[in-house]
């Protein structure tokens, strides 16, 4: 399987992307459904296999710019360990690896996969490092033009591309990023950012649920209206808002270097991190995030930003044990997380 | 803002096309003056009318009951208010007058715009009635056309579903 691969990581947590200092990641995803089918909470086991193999056989002539096609990964095949690491990866939903007919198609470099019968039956989504949805946005789409010489999506003239749920009607298009914004989280104006950007028809959450201290101050910014606008529209409104966010995050980042407590913690941050010999998930992440923020004030000496990126999802409880190669109990995990995070900040990611 | 052309006083909410000897018609009316004049009535038995807005203009009476089921999948709208998921794609075409304002409060909109070189595509069902009406007013060149595109659909793999009429 190699799904643990830490290779494999880096294609989406590659850090390379623009405004990576304020954005992790950007994500488009495209809602599908197949005429003449029901909605996967309304079918049978039958026609979600028939739903399935015609998906399959449909992308299976698609191949990626190095000519690789698209991996099939049938869920139930799998060991729950190694579908849990699909979720921690952000590469399949919780909601999708308890689907007893789910299937991911997945790209080599992990950037674009496709939730076959989860809440919608097709869930295209595409990642790119940093922000960039517009080309998240286009390549997804190219795959999904692929399919639709060959697929028959539900379409109705007025409301467009047809979804279970109707808050995804229209273009079933949602385009999120990851964004790391410490400098709201500690000058307590995250609140009325939120506030702002949900009258702007943008949402916003802790990467981990709501208002989760286990963040580590990543929060998943993304558009809840996908009808009444063009699909590019949407990606063009929330790529102007997103600079926006980061603009911001920068002047309060300033702001709190000047007032002089900033440095003290991050140093401890990292005295911590790189001594610790064991640690839970939530205070690594809280620690973590400190770090990234003395590294892009300069504060710290460089670290490559894939480094911190791949941690945050190589510190999760799955990933650690995928690692690992066994299942380790809660006080194990924290002995395995704080050894990775000593090597890889000490190491630069030698680990 | 659209004054109605017949009663000239209300803001017209209903654009009626009608096919007379062979020339296209359009007028822009109010719901009232539709419904008198009879011009949103027959329209569900007269292929000859098209009517973009009507579903809008129908009086609530019209509108499915909560406990009507969608043809295709069974699904009821007291189904749908309770899971939040509608049950296929058909479901949409079904429940259409009682989706449209919750879409509209949930979405602050009711209109999908496509973007761009993304081609406006029919559902089976609409080139269905678009065939039926092109034969009643024999088109034949469109007839023709339209059963290309329902055999192009079907060869994709989709099940042509007829409209409940
Ligand atoms: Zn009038
Ligand atoms: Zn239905």
């Amino acid at each position: 399987m190699n799904l643990h691969e830490g290779g494999a990581l880096t294609s989406w947590l590659a850090g390379e992307g623009p405004l990576g200092d304020g954005v992790i990641s950007s994500r488009t995803r495209l809602a599908r459904n197949l005429e003449g089918f029901f909605f996967p909470t309304r079918m049978d086991g039958k026609q979600a296999e028939k739903v399935a193999s015609m998906v399959v056989e449909a992308a299976s002539s698609w191949r990626d710019e190095r000519g690789h096609p698209l991996r099939v990964l049938t869920l139930q095949d799998l060991t729950p360990l190694e579908r849990q690491v699909l979720v921690e990866k952000h590469l399949a939903s919780p909601l999708h690896i308890q689907q007893p007919y789910g299937v991911l198609l997945l790209s080599e470099d992990e950037t674009l996969s496709v939730m076959i019968n989860e809440e919608d039956q097709l869930r295209i989504q595409k990642m790119a490092p940093g922000l960039n949805l517009e080309e998240a946005y286009r390549e997804a789409l190219r795959f999904h033009d692929h399919l639709k010489e060959r697929l028959p999506f539900a379409y109705h003239s007025r409301l467009g591309y047809l979804t279970a749920h109707p808050a995804n009607v229209g273009t079933g298009l949602r385009a999120s990023v990851l964004c790391h914004l410490p400098g709201h989280v500690y000058t307590q104006t995250l609140e009325a950012l939120l506030v702002q950007l949900s009258q702007r028809g943008i949402t916003a959450r802790g990467l981990y649920g709501e208002g989760s201290q286990a963040s580590g101050n990543l929060y998943q910014i993304s558009n809840s209206r996908t009808l009444g606008l063009a699909g590019e529209d949407i990606v063009a409104a929330m790529d102007q808002a997103i600079r926006q966010v980061v603009q911001r995050e920068w002047s309060l980042r300033e702001a709190l270097l000047q007032e002089g407590q900033l440095e003290d913690r991050i140093w401890r941050a990292y005295g911590i991190l790189t001594h610790a010999r064991s640690i839970s998930s939530g205070e690594a992440m809280e620690l973590l995030s400190l770090v990234r923020l003395g590294v892009d004030l300069h504060v710290l000496p460089p670290l490559p930003p894939r480094l911190l990126n791949q941690l945050i999802v190589r510190i999760r409880p799955a990933f650690l044990q995928a690692q690992a190669g066994e299942a380790q109990d809660p006080l194990q995990r924290d002995r395995s997380r704080a050894r990775l995070i000593r090597q890889m900040l000490t190491q630069g990611g030698a680990a | 803002m659209t004054l109605c052309e017949e009663c000239g006083i209300r803001p017209a909410s209903v654009y009626v096309t009608r096919i007379v000897n062979g020339q296209k018609v359009e007028r822009h009316l109010c719901t009232q003056c539709a419904l008198e004049k009879g011009d949103i009535g027959p329209l569900l038995q007269n292929p000859g009318w098209i009517l973009q807005e009507f579903l809008q203009a129908l009086s609530p009476a019209a509108a499915p009951r909560p406990e009507s089921r969608c043809p295709s999948c069974g699904l009821s709208w007291t189904d749908f208010t309770r899971t939040g998921f509608l049950g296929c794609p058909h479901c949409y075409e079904h429940f259409l007058p009682l989706l449209l304002p919750a879409i509209q409060r949930v979405q602050g909109a009711d209109r999908h715009v496509p973007g761009k070189g993304e081609a406006p595509e029919k559902s089976p069902g609409e080139l269905e009635k678009e065939l039926q009406r092109a034969i009643r007013e024999e088109r034949y060149e469109d007839a023709a056309r339209l059963r290309d595109a329902m055999r192009q659909h079907r060869e994709k793999g989709g099940e042509i579903r007829r409209e409940p009429s």
